[in-house]
């Protein structure tokens, strides 16, 4: 047997595992387990009865038996004892008298008490078993009586029949000395035959006297059985009426027993119900007079138990409501600890959402900011073209300004993109040609040109970087490193 | 003699006779069958042909996994057949015993046959009471309020009044082992360390009433049968003989237990009855003090001290039956209750046991045993 029970499901969810459906047993748990403890007992206390106590059986047995002979029926087949008639189909039961009219009936007995009757039941039940067991004890002597005499006529019959064997062996050796004496002078074969038929019929002799002892001892057989017979039921007859006359006598005694003993506790007890009679009337008058007292003090005290409720009552509401408000300052000093932590975190969660959101900005900001230096870039670079085109183109006119001066044959300016013609070789001149140089006005120029270039860059950056949160530094790329070097 | 009559013969007059000096009760559920003996093919062949049945059916009975209390269809049919003729009772019983010694739950290993086979042992004795004991139970109880109708002066009107009675002892007779098993199954589950399966415990709360009707139905036709068609039948004869073969064999009842000494039937039947009663144990200090206490109430039944033989076993016994009946069960519904009351948690099952206890106790003081004195003393004295 396990120590504990592994799974254990509790017995309300076996008995009723599911609501209740239609016819199904639907009483509180401890019911169910109370009438299931009961049954289980009662199942374990029949099978106890059926298996090796069997007293159960045996008196309801009896019981059906007895009041099937009251009532003058045949048993059925099913409860029918050995000792009953049986009709030829086992199961006719119509009503008749009862066989064992010489046993006095208990329940015909007038005037019998209950008392009575149930030891009259007794008396009649010992009595019944006594005949029973002495019918058994003649039987089975009558029994041992017939085996002891089968046993001893089949003796005597082996010894008669052993003795017949011996006596027709002697006769037969006998009877052939004889005849060998007589007939010693026959031929072998007339002697042969004669011998022969003398044997045969001594055989035949021999055969008839068998026979007569054989019938002899039958007829001694039967006449000791026959004899057994009649002795045994002379026994028997003898033992029922002893049996019969025993209980009839003890029943007499003992109803007559029971017929003074209740005569004289019908006495005693008509006495006793006159004395409590008189006791009755008195106690009926006290118990009056106690119920009169009993309901006053009841009232009162109902009252007062009314006055304490409603004490009790309003002491509770008040420690209830006490309870109550204790219960809400608690509750709300934890819910404005609990809503300040919350704004704590939304507000650090806000923080890291900006800050993330920062520096996204800033990363959009520098890929602009790139695209745009790129565009500045080819810009400038552009307008240094075109300045150095036009520097060109005035250096050039300068240039034939002066050949115009010193020379009346000036060539044209090759325009961007034009093909040059092949000039015609310049004469040689003894003048030292004069180097190159640019007037200081356009130099200005270029200069001016350029402080443009460099103030629209600017404006351009400014321009970008104005929309953005970050200040750009000028020169000074986010990454740190120079936009001057490539300015370039 | 044909086939047939040898096997009748076999079946409701040898085979009894046999088993009566040992076990007397299987041995009159064996030959209850000896009725329908005018219908010689039926009574012939039924017997082996249920055993077969309940030999070749699998476990599985539909809606069974483990125990047969969880197949409505088993419930209902055991006590319907084992009304009907205890001889098919008796063979169903003995093929479900052997289905379970050959399956493989038991054959497999020692220790599946220690575990399973305790459980299945126990829950097979419950089924034992069902088909062997409670049909004779209802017979004789039916047949004792007959015989206190002294009107019934014919023979039709009282089959009709038996059958009757059997239709409605017999039921509510099953019910009450419905109503047990579902706490004396538990061992199947408990000596395997399963979980007990709500199935096996409801369904005998949820078709109660099919297997009342059936159990019903049965024992109507079995009372009708047996006290108005087969005495017309033309071998109403066969009948009577077998009845008169079975009746031959009647002093022999349980004579193999008469030279056992009284210790050792009463140690027996406080150990069987232990045994049924394991599933109330919570451990195995509930088995000793139970089996202790059976005992005791065993010993005290035999007449030790001589308290419920004496002067209280010949009050008890000039009582009413019936109401010794109510006043036990209802007694021992108030006293169980009050114990469960006392010690409620959802399982309680030592709070059970020792309401079963208390139970057992009132219906062993209620209905004391006779003993019965040595009859040579009285003999002598009545001969003199």
């Amino acid at each position: 047997m396990s120590e504990s029970i592994p799974g254990w499901l509790p017995f309300s969810d076996l008995v009723l595992p599911a609501a209740c459906s239609v016819g199904q047993a639907c009483w509180p748990p401890v019911v169910a387990a109370a009438l299931a403890a009961v049954c289980a007992a009662a199942i374990v206390a029949l099978a106890w009865a059926g298996y090796l106590g069997r007293h159960l059986y045996d008196e309801l047995l009896q019981d059906i038996s007895d009041r099937t002979r009251e009532n003058g029926w045949r048993p059925i087949a099913a409860f029918a004892s050995p000792e009953s008639p049986q009709t030829p189909d086992g199961t006719v039961d119509e009503v008749e008298p009862s066989s064992e009219a010489s046993v006095p009936d208990a329940a015909s007995v007038a005037g019998v008490s209950e008392d009575l009757a149930v030891a009259v039941h007794e008396i009649r039940a010992a009595a019944a078993a006594e005949l029973a067991a002495v019918r058994r004890e003649a039987e089975q002597t009558l029994a041992a009586k017939l085996q002891q005499e089968r046993a001893e006529a089949r003796f005597r019959l082996e010894a008669a029949v052993r003795q017949a064997e011996v006596a027709s062996a002697t006769e037969v050796a006998r009877v052939k000395q004889e005849a060998e004496r007589t007939l010693a002078g026959r031929v072998e074969e007339a002697r042969r035959e004669i011998i022969a038929a003398q044997v045969a019929q001594t055989r035949q002799a021999q055969e008839a006297e068998i026979a007569a002892v054989k019938q002899a001892a039958a007829d001694a057989l039967t006449q000791a059985l026959k004899h057994a017979n009649v002795e045994a039921d002379r026994r028997r007859v003898a033992a029922v009426l002893d049996a019969t006359q025993a209980a009839a006598v003890e029943l007499e005694r003992v109803k007559r027993d029971a017929q003074e003993t209740l005569t004289e506790q019908l006495a005693a007890l008509r006495s006793q119900m006159t004395a409590a009679a008189e006791v009755n009337r008195k106690q009926s008058a006290e118990i009056a007079a106690l119920r009169l007292a009993a309901e006053q003090t009841v009232g009162q005290a109902l009252e007062q138990a009314q006055v304490e409720a409603d004490r009790q009552r309003e002491a509770a509401v008040r420690e209830a409501k006490t309870t109550a408000a204790t219960k809400l300052a608690r509750m709300r000093k934890e819910a404005e600890r609990t809503l300040a932590q919350a704004l704590e975190e939304a507000r650090v969660e806000a923080d890291r959402r900006r800050e993330a959101a920062v520096q996204e900005a800033k990363r959009a900001a520098a890929v602009e900011l790139g695209l745009m230096k790129h565009e500045a870039a080819q810009t400038l670079a552009t307008r240094l073209e075109e300045v150095r085109a036009e520097a060109a183109r005035e250096r050039a006119a300068a240039m034939r300004a002066r050949q115009v001066d010193v020379d009346p044959y000036v060539p044209p300016m090759p325009q961007p993109g034009a093909v040059a013609r092949p000039e015609p070789p310049e004469p040689p001149t003894t003048t030292p040609a004069i180097p190159p140089t640019t007037p200081p006005a356009r130099k200005q120029t270029l200069a001016e040109h350029l402080e443009e270039a460099r103030a629209a860059l600017a404006r351009h950056r400014e321009t970008a970087g104005g929309a953005k949160t970050a200040p750009i530094r000028a020169g000074v790329q986010d990454d740190g490193s120079s936009s001057g070097s490539r300015r370039t | 003699m044909s086939s047939n009559e040898a096997l009748i013969q076999y079946w409701y007059a040898r085979l009894p006779r046999s088993l009566a000096p040992l076990v007397p009760r299987i041995a009159a559920a064996v030959s209850d069958g000896a009725w329908a003996a005018v219908w010689v093919r039926a009574a012939a062949w039924a017997p082996p042909v249920v055993f077969g049945i309940g030999l070749l059916v699998p476990r599985t009975w539909p809606g069974t996994q483990v125990v047969y209390t969880e197949s409505p269809l088993f419930l209902a049919v055991a006590p319907a057949l084992s009304i009907l003729s205890g001889t098919a009772g008796v063979a169903l019983l003995l093929a479900n015993g052997l289905r379970e010694v050959l399956s493989h739950d038991m054959a497999s290993s020692l220790n599946a046959a220690a575990h399973v086979g305790a459980g299945q042992l126990i829950v097979w004795l419950l089924l034992a009471v069902l088909v062997v004991i409670l049909p004779q139970l209802a017979h004789l109880l039916a047949e004792a309020v007959v015989v206190r109708i002294r009107l019934l002066r014919y023979r039709d009107a009282r089959a009709i009044c038996r059958s009757l009675l059997l239709a409605t002892i017999f039921p509510g007779l099953v019910l009450l082992w419905c109503q047990a098993a579902t706490v004396l199954v538990l061992p199947v589950f408990t000596r395997t360390g399963n979980t007990p399966s709500a199935a096996a415990i409801s369904t005998v709360g949820a078709w109660w009433t099919w297997m009342a009707a059936a159990t019903a139905a049965a024992a109507l036709a079995r009372g009708l049968l047996e006290g108005i068609v087969a005495p017309r039948m033309r071998r109403a004869s066969t009948a009577a003989a077998l009845t008169q073969a079975r009746l031959a064999s009647a002093p022999a009842a349980g004579s193999a237990w008469h030279d056992v000494p009284e210790a050792v039937r009463v140690s027996l039947a406080a150990a069987g009855m232990t045994l049924l009663m394991a599933g109330m144990f919570e451990g195995p200090a509930d088995a000793l003090i139970a089996g202790l206490f059976i005992g005791g109430l065993a010993m005290l039944a035999r007449g030790l001290g001589g308290w419920l033989t004496g002067f209280w076993g010949l009050h008890m016994r000039q009582t009413s039956s019936l109401l010794r009946v109510v006043a036990a069960l209802g007694g021992a519904t108030l006293v169980a209750g009050g114990i469960l009351a006392l010690d409620w948690n959802g399982t309680a099952l030592r709070a059970m046991l020792v309401a079963s206890l208390a139970t057992l106790t009132l219906l062993v003081v209620l209905f004391p045993a006779r003993i019965v004195r040595p009859r040579r003393p009285q003999t002598r004295r009545i001969s003199s």
